[in-house]
């Protein structure tokens, strides 16, 4: 081993001074100290910068916003102090009145119920219409003969067949 | 206060604060770099994710730290323009009074040298990194790296020369 070697391990044995323990504590507790207080000014970045916005957005016009609620506040006030139509009919209606109101949406339903009752057995009475008797010719023809009958209608379609 | 930052605090804060006591020479600055660091990490734990070697990381982020710090300083007054003004003791005391000589003398050899240089020699014998770590960390090149921890030891030999003659 030469001289520089034997210098280098000679410097390499010198042992470090120790931090010192009270640092551990000190410093740890700021390095957490430090992160919360950066999350809680990030929190309050972002409210400050919403009312920022908001700020923003009513200065440049405030009669016309401040016009703008002042008429919301009115159509609000209005609101309240009329009720709707349904409501005021049915709070004035005396409580026999609105029981006659509910009986009477029953009735056409009634009627609807007899006419069906009537109308029902008498088709079934009825015998099944036969099939008209018309002679099988090329559909071309067919198709001519119809637009014929719907220009002419009072021509008499068994003169043309 | 999270497991991590004090687990990490264990394993490498001795080697930090070695380091930075000898890079800056100055108690309180260790201290602040120190403080730096772990809030640093405290505030981005994800830093730590993507290293390789702990330690070389956290030696590179306190060296940044002191650098920046050495520059901070240098804008707000000419008379701190670097470190290396006190002379604080970065070995441990001893009842021999050879050795304690010698490690003072040491200590001032040390703090007459550049930064840069000190930073190579300090991490070359006291960290026993290689050159290639070393040049990863301080973030140069390999060659000077060496370079820079050769111009260091010749001068710290030129200057032991006569004190480590008398007490070998």
């Amino acid at each position: 081993m030469n001289n520089d070697e034997q210098f280098e391990n000679r410097l390499r044995r010198q042992p470090l001074r120790p931090i010192p323990p009270a640092w551990r504590g000190e410093i740890l507790a700021a390095a957490t100290a430090r992160q919360s207080a950066i999350a809680t000014r990030r929190g309050d970045d972002d409210a400050i910068a919403l009312v920022a916005g908001w700020r923003l957005l009513f200065a440049r016009i405030p009669l016309a916003w401040a016009a703008l609620a002042a008429l919301w506040l009115g159509m609000i006030g209005v609101n309240l102090t009329m009720p709707g139509p349904m409501v005021s009919v049915a709070m004035e209606a005396p409580a026999s009145a609105r029981f006659s109101t509910l009986a009477s949406l029953d009735s056409p339903l009634a009627e609807f119920d007899a006419d069906r009752d009537l109308t029902v057995p008498a088709l079934k009475a009825l015998p099944a219409a036969p099939p008209p008797d018309v002679p099988l010719r090329p559909r071309s023809e067919r198709r001519r003969a119809a637009d014929f009958g719907a220009t002419y209608p009072d021509f008499s379609f068994h003169l043309i067949t | 206060m999270p497991a991590d930052l004090e687990k990490l605090y264990d394993e490498h804060a001795q080697a930090l604060f070695a380091f930075l006591l000898n890079f800056t020479r100055d108690e309180d600055d260790t201290r602040d770099v120190l403080q730096e660091v772990f809030a640093k990490l405290a505030r981005q734990p994800e830093l730590l994710r993507a290293a390789r070697d702990e330690r070389a990381f956290l030696i590179r982020l306190a060296h940044n730290a002191a650098i920046d710090l050495m520059r901070r300083r240098g804008t707000r007054s000419r008379q701190h323009e670097q470190f290396g003004e006190e002379n604080p003791q970065p070995f441990a005391a001893t009842a021999n009074p050879d050795e304690a000589t010698f490690r003072a003398e040491l200590s001032a050899a040390l703090g007459d040298l550049p930064p840069d240089q000190r930073a190579a020699v300090h991490l070359k014998l006291w960290e026993g990194l290689t050159f290639e770590q070393i040049a990863s960390t301080l973030e140069i090149p390999l060659n000077t790296a060496a370079s820079r921890y050769r111009y260091g030891l010749d001068k710290l030999r030129a200057r032991l020369r006569p004190i480590y003659e008398e007490i070998k």
